[in-house]
């Protein structure tokens, strides 16, 4: 696998739930996780080899995911623009061990790591059975809607972070 | 995945054979997640092969809309004798 250019730094992938396979071909290409914080980040592949998978990681506006599945935004839009102005590059092994994890800017990207232009989503999501466990509004509210509540919910500067763990506590009672 | 497997649950479409009911909706696919994933080809390859599959082949899911369908072959299907590769995508 190439080099890429980036910071190394030690980064805990292990409190991130799977809400979504976004892309999904014999295994997941685009995937939509939430952190135990409540962000939301997409876990995007790039490349392999012999032994790990590349996954470009990264924070995403859930407003601007909406967009995506939508096709009113492209995936090359989101890889270029991510919420923080940074990616993490991280390896998994055969055994989904993450290691070699890197901090990279946008524009360090090789344009083989980039999407085409045109990149419209033209799938279909396949929701995890975690995130019917975790009732958030994630699926409660269909993909092509949330947008709409998000804007709305941003607009009178309702957190959304919150309410994904209010809603998540309420699942457990 | 080990999320799945840690509960009990895991899916098996990893241990499927990917299928499209036609050539169209496999070329269509394949263009657009080349659009997304420049190294897909890397992933999954770049040929297509066409051939008929039969009850005595094995199992398959439902289609989705866009034509895919997992295929979980029985034991002694040997599908090298009826699929051929037909294109380089």
């Amino acid at each position: 696998m190439r080099q890429i250019e980036g910071f190394d730094l030690q980064f805990d992938f292990s409190g991130f739930k799977k809400m979504a396979d976004l892309v999904y071909f014999d295994g997941p290409f685009l995937s939509h996780y939430v952190s135990s914080k409540g962000d939301d980040y997409l876990f995007y592949w790039v490349d392999r080899d012999d032994t790990d998978n590349r996954w470009l990681v990264f924070r995403v506006n859930l407003a601007n995911l909406q967009k995506y599945i939508g096709k009113e935004l492209t995936l090359r839009e989101l890889v270029a623009n991510p919420n923080d102005g940074f990616l993490y590059s991280v390896d998994v092994d055969n055994d989904l061990r993450y290691h070699n994890v890197k901090l990279v800017q946008p524009s360090s990207l090789p344009e083989d790591y980039l999407p085409e232009p045109d990149s419209y989503y033209a799938f279909e999501p396949i929701p995890t059975v975690d995130a019917n466990e975790l009732m958030t509004y994630e699926l409660t509210i269909p993909y092509k809607e949330r947008s709409r509540l998000e804007e709305l919910l941003l607009k009178i500067g309702f957190p959304i972070s919150a309410l994904k763990k209010v809603v998540a506590h309420a699942a457990a009672f | 995945m080990l999320q799945d497997v840690a509960k009990g649950r895991s899916n098996t479409s990893l241990l499927a054979l990917s299928c499209f009911v036609t050539e169209h909706q496999a070329e269509s696919f394949y263009a657009h997640l080349r659009k997304a994933f420049k190294n897909a080809v890397i992933s999954i390859g770049d040929a297509l092969a066409e051939g008929t599959l039969t009850n005595e082949d094995g199992m398959k899911t439902s289609e989705s809309s866009n034509g895919h369908f997992d295929f979980y072959e029985y034991e002694n299907c040997d599908l090298n004798k009826t699929f051929k590769i037909t294109k380089i995508l």
